[in-house]
């Protein structure tokens, strides 16, 4: 076993206590692994599924299964757990079932979201004025140096900053106008 | 709000530090979706995360991602859907250079989240504990006597309702249709739940994904199991029931997280993982055996 993953095993004694029903064991196990949680689901949860309050629900479900806890991986089974709740709240949401990374994207970019707004105006903003910055990002991506991004569009190497720069200067102005 | 992917380093040195920003912050999700407007994937087959981290994955999961190599920074972006399975690694199976990471910013969060399940658990125990208090007169014991009562009727109207409204689910192993209302003698109640089991072997999980569903559809049957009444069975045969159940739940748990953290190969969770419900057949098989003897 990897050292990371022995830093999951929960100590038996804090285990036993957790088990036992001992509320400042479970303090513990949420203080260390709270905020782990709270990011797995804030990046899921989207729309009419609030990711707080599952969290919370979760950590109550954690609570009340606790005799079926046994000495091991304390945060795979916490996350496990998070995972079914998850999968149930989508399937009341959606109808689907998003065992596939594919479908559960597909939820989480549902019309329904606060930021669908923000992604779309990210789009209109790309074709407007995100091409200098979006070709020469492009480029980075696949692993052109710089001195090969001026090469290819045949300018000095100080000016594939400047446009890149200038790029995302006008991208973020006019995302910020259109979601004003 | 501006968009994420503005905050990208000029610098491809930049993009680990600034990724494992991502990946433990508020906004990877919309990274990713920017991420797919800016490099849209093509019809080529995406690698896995293990493709992409090689033999590096323990190394990332200890100390970050300045151990991989710029090209592997730059595929995790090319193909941002990685990043989600990536994140989900590093939050169950990352070591303390992460979890240092992830704490940062969200102590008030984790504190403001610990006062709301501190109220909710004492207003649960303030449900279940009702002080006992002797009878003074007849009247109030009948009184109490009646509470209790519609307490028990609460308390089973919500279980049956907790049982009844469970979400839809495949309909293969323990959650066939029927299957845990049939009105049969308890050894072919037994042996109709082996049977059930028994589906596990109809399709062989081909990909880690496709077993990683395949458990949880198995260990979501082992809920359902362990939530139903049984009304077939006595009592000491629904306790060994639930209890097995609860072991079963427990191991098919253990495989789970064995997928999740990586800690073995695919094939032998997928081995060990039959081995599990092959001894769960066996067993409710042979209790079933007892009971017709």
């Amino acid at each position: 076993m990897s050292e990371s993953t022995a830093t999951t095993v929960l100590p038996a004694e804090l285990a036993k206590r957790f088990r036992e029903g001992d509320r400042e064991a479970f303090r513990q196990l949420h203080a260390h692994h709270a905020a782990g949680l709270m990011a797995f689901l804030r990046v899921r949860c989207a729309g009419a599924i609030d990711a707080d309050e599952l969290g919370q629900e979760v950590w109550l479900r954690v609570w009340h299964a606790r005799h079926q806890f046994q000495q091991g991986n304390f945060r795979a089974w916490l996350f496990q757990i998070a995972r079914h709740r998850l999968t149930d709240e989508y399937r009341k949401h959606s109808g689907k079932t998003p065992h596939q990374l594919a479908e559960e994207f597909e939820v989480m970019a549902s019309p329904d979201d606060d930021d669908h707004d923000s992604l779309n105006a990210l789009r209109e903003c790309l074709q407007s004025v995100g091409g200098e910055f979006v070709e020469v990002l492009r480029c980075r991506l696949q692993g052109c140096s710089d001195q090969a991004i001026a090469e290819r569009m045949n300018i000095s190497i100080s000016t594939v900053y400047t446009r890149a720069d200038r790029g995302k200067k006008a991208l973020r102005e006019c995302i910020e106008a259109k979601l004003r | 709000m501006s968009s994420a992917i503005l905050s990208i380093p000029n610098d491809p040195a930049e993009w680990p530090n600034w990724l494992e920003r991502q990946l433990v912050g508020p906004r990877l999700r919309d990274l990713v979706r920017e991420l797919q407007l800016i490099v849209p994937e093509g019809g080529e087959a995406a690698p896995t995360l293990e493709n992409v981290l090689g033999e590096q994955a323990p190394a990332v999961l200890e100390r970050g991602l300045g151990v991989l190599a710029e090209q592997q920074v730059r595929l995790l972006l090319q193909h941002p859907r990685l990043l989600l399975d990536l994140q989900e690694r590093v939050l169950v199976a990352g070591g303390e250079y992460w979890q240092t990471a992830i704490l940062g910013d969200s102590q008030d969060a984790v504190a403001r989240q610990w006062d709301a399940i501190e109220t909710a658990l004492d207003a649960d125990s303030h449900v279940s504990v009702v002080p006992f208090q002797k009878p003074d007169v007849g009247r109030r014991s009948k009184f109490r006597t009646v509470v209790a009562l519609c307490a028990v009727a609460a308390t089973l109207l919500i279980a049956l309702g907790v049982w009844t409204t469970r979400p839809a689910t495949p309909s293969w192993g323990f959650e066939r249709s029927g299957l845990l209302t049939a009105q049969v003698p308890p050894d072919q109640y037994l042996q109709s739940l082996a049977d059930a089991a028994g589906d596990w072997f109809n399709k062989t999980p081909e990909t880690r994904i496709d077993l990683e569903r395949r458990l949880r559809e198995f260990r979501h049957g082992c809920d359902t199991l362990i939530a139903a009444p049984h009304p077939q069975l006595v009592a000491a045969d629904r306790e060994w029931l639930v209890e097995r159940c609860r072991k079963w739940a427990d191991k098919l748990d253990g495989h789970l997280a064995d997928l999740a953290v990586g800690a073995k190969e695919f094939a032998v969770v997928r081995r060990e993982a039959d081995e599990t419900i092959n001894s769960l057949i066996s067993a409710l098989e042979e209790r079933s055996q007892q009971l017709a003897s």
